[in-house]
């Protein structure tokens, strides 16, 4: 049981040209949480997601300042203008401006298996995460992974056949 | 063990303990300016090395370190880092805009007058990572360019940090070294201080400050700031001022009660310990303890022990008593110049260079002048030559104090990078006028 059996492939994707406005369009039509940045290759280059515009959405100083950033707003009072400003400063700029640094980013491969993915979607701040093959320094993106593919895993009885497959039943003997 | 360490040092292969100090020390130092490596690293090898190849057997090098400064810094760090979770400071900083009526100038004199008492009570590091960022919050909202701000913060910072003992670490290295008194240091330094900082503002307010503007939108933005909600712990908050009060007075009379300063610090950051932790479990109490202990800044700790250290070893093969020399005889022994040259000195190179190492340096330096000017107490004058020299210097340059760096790296996080040679341009001659007051200080006041 690996990655590859219960991953999403049929994938939306965005390029990184494509502005905060275009992702956040997307993301609302297609009801999804996070979206792959891929270049014309289907190389991986980062991933957009819905996190990540709350983030933007902050004040800079409570939100780029890294451990000293303001982290208690409750000063601040109920106002939602310079929430707007934020978003018209940044909503026409491309999404690759602001995607999670690389070393943050958490991915998994075809091949991980179970109980790695599922520490690793417990770990990781992103809802999904990209499925790459890494072949040198490029990774291609070949799908998304997140709870609701492991959860349909499950419903779907894929687990309880492999389960099947690997400890001989009654029917097999 | 201990009579192992008790046999006086011997360099290896019988090397001359002035060359072989003079290199290790010369070498730590070029290592520590290239920052290239961790300072703290540095100055661990650095001091190992004296001990390994023989320059200081281990007593003596263990003897070289001045755990009055350790403990006054690691105290202080341990008070700051419970009582900013409080939310005081924030508390102050927006109080303070707020009090200026959200006009753009005002605010800047504001937050200028609240970082320079800030700095003359905490560290400078610990109170530009408290008020910068509010800062950068307000200007955003004004809408206006915060590098005016940011810039009086650090002058701020370092001219407010010059006042007390306490302030800034070379006045608490000399505080320690010759057992200067924290009045000592309020009384000699910080009468000159408001004057530093106010010509200081005059020159940014020329600079920057006359044509700064914000709409009268974005000023009701800061005025709808509700202060009051920045505090988020009232009972920490009531705790921490009242060990801070403690620890303040302790310090004044520290004298009279014949206390060491680190030792007020350490004994109030117990019981601000002891009293944030009150209502909690075993568990809790230690997941804190060890949480508080976490943010004392362990890389000023032990660069400070490996300094000491290896400035114990040149001053042990006797090289700062030649530098000493070479200074008196330059300056014919004379007072007078010796104070003016110390204070320049340190000014130019606490701008290029960190004031820290320089100062350590520069301690047993000064003290072995003690014979040529007829006497330990008739060093005053230089000794607070040393401490303006290398407290005001650091605003020379954006390498000069650690602050400088903290508030440039929160500026570029935030988009309004600054930059080393425009920065320089405007601070290094104001850092210079600065020392020139000073200059006419020490000259009235103590020549």
């Amino acid at each position: 049981m690996t990655t590859k059996s219960i991953m999403t492939s049929r994938l939306y994707t965005l390029k990184p040209t494509d502005t905060v406005a275009d992702a956040i369009t997307l993301m609302h039509l297609k009801r999804v949480h996070n979206l792959p940045v891929v270049d014309d290759k289907g190389i991986f280059i980062g991933l957009f997601g819905l996190r990540r515009l709350g983030h933007l959405m902050l004040p800079i100083a409570a939100s780029s300042l890294g451990p000293h950033s303001i982290s208690d707003l409750h000063f601040l009072p109920d106002d939602v203008v310079q929430m707007g400003d934020r978003w018209h400063e940044i909503a026409d700029q491309p999404v690759v401006n602001f995607l999670e640094k690389k070393k943050k980013l958490m991915f998994c491969t075809p091949d991980t298996a179970f109980p790695e993915l599922l520490a690793m979607l417990d770990q990781s701040k992103d809802s999904s995460l990209p499925v790459l093959i890494v072949e040198g320094e490029s990774k291609k993106l070949v799908g998304m992974v997140s709870p609701w593919d492991v959860l349909e895993g499950l419903i779907m009885g894929r687990l309880i056949k492999a389960g099947g497959e690997n400890y001989p039943t009654d029917e097999n003997k | 063990m201990h009579g192992e360490t008790e046999i006086a040092a011997q360099v290896i292969f019988g090397w001359s303990p002035l060359w072989v100090s003079s290199i290790l020390f010369v070498a730590t130092y070029a290592v520590i300016v290239s920052e290239k490596v961790n300072r703290a690293i540095v100055a661990g090898l650095g001091a190992s090395l004296m001990v390994t190849l023989g320059v200081l057997n281990q007593q003596t090098a263990i003897s070289g370190i001045d755990f009055n400064t350790l403990g006054l810094l690691a105290g202080m760090m341990v008070i700051v880092a419970i009582t900013r979770e409080s939310g005081v400071f924030q508390y102050v900083a927006v109080w303070s805009a707020k009090k200026a009526k959200a006009s753009p100038w005002g605010i800047l004199l504001m937050l200028s007058m609240v970082t320079a008492v800030f700095s003359a009570v905490l560290d400078n590091v610990t109170t530009v990572l408290l008020i910068a960022p509010v800062t950068l919050l307000i200007c955003h909202e004004l809408k206006i360019n915060p590098y005016p701000f940011l810039f009086a913060e650090i002058f701020a910072s370092n001219i407010g940090g010059t006042a007390t003992l306490i302030g800034d670490p070379p006045n608490i290295m000399i505080g320690s070294a010759v057992g200067l008194s924290f009045n000592q240091f309020l009384l000699n330094l910080a009468p000159v201080t408001p004057f530093i900082l106010a010509v200081t503002l005059g020159f940014i307010y020329f600079v920057w400050g006359r044509s700064m503007r914000a709409t009268l939108e974005a000023r009701q933005r800061i005025m709808s700031f509700r202060e009051r909600e920045a505090i988020t712990d009232v009972r920490l908050l009531k705790q921490s001022l009242f060990v801070l009060a403690l620890v303040i007075s302790g310090f004044v009379l520290a004298h009279p009660l014949q206390l060491e300063p680190a030792t007020i610090a350490m004994f109030g950051s117990a019981l601000l310990l002891l009293l944030s932790n009150l209502n909690n479990g075993a568990e809790e109490q230690s997941e804190r303890v060890h949480e508080i202990f976490g943010k004392i800044e362990w890389i000023t700790i032990f660069f400070f022990i490996g300094l000491f250290i290896a400035v114990k070893g040149i001053e042990e093969a006797g090289v700062l008593k030649i530098l000493a020399d070479l200074v008196i005889t330059y300056t014919g022994a004379d007072l007078t110049v010796t104070a003016m040259v110390i204070l320049w000195v340190s000014a130019i190179a606490s701008a290029i260079v960190d004031n820290i190492p320089f100062v350590a340096t520069m301690i047993p330096v000064i003290k072995s002048m003690a014979p040529t000017f007829g006497g330990a107490e008739n060093l005053m004058p230089l000794w607070w030559a040393l401490a303006l020299g290398a407290c005001l210097g650091g605003n020379g340059s954006l390498v000069g104090a650690s602050a400088n760096l903290i508030v440039a790296g929160f500026a570029e996080r935030a988009g309004h990078r600054i930059r080393f040679l425009p920065f320089m341009l405007m601070a290094f001659p104001m850092m210079l006028f600065s020392i020139g007051i000073s200059s006419l200080y020490i000259y009235f006041r103590y020549l």
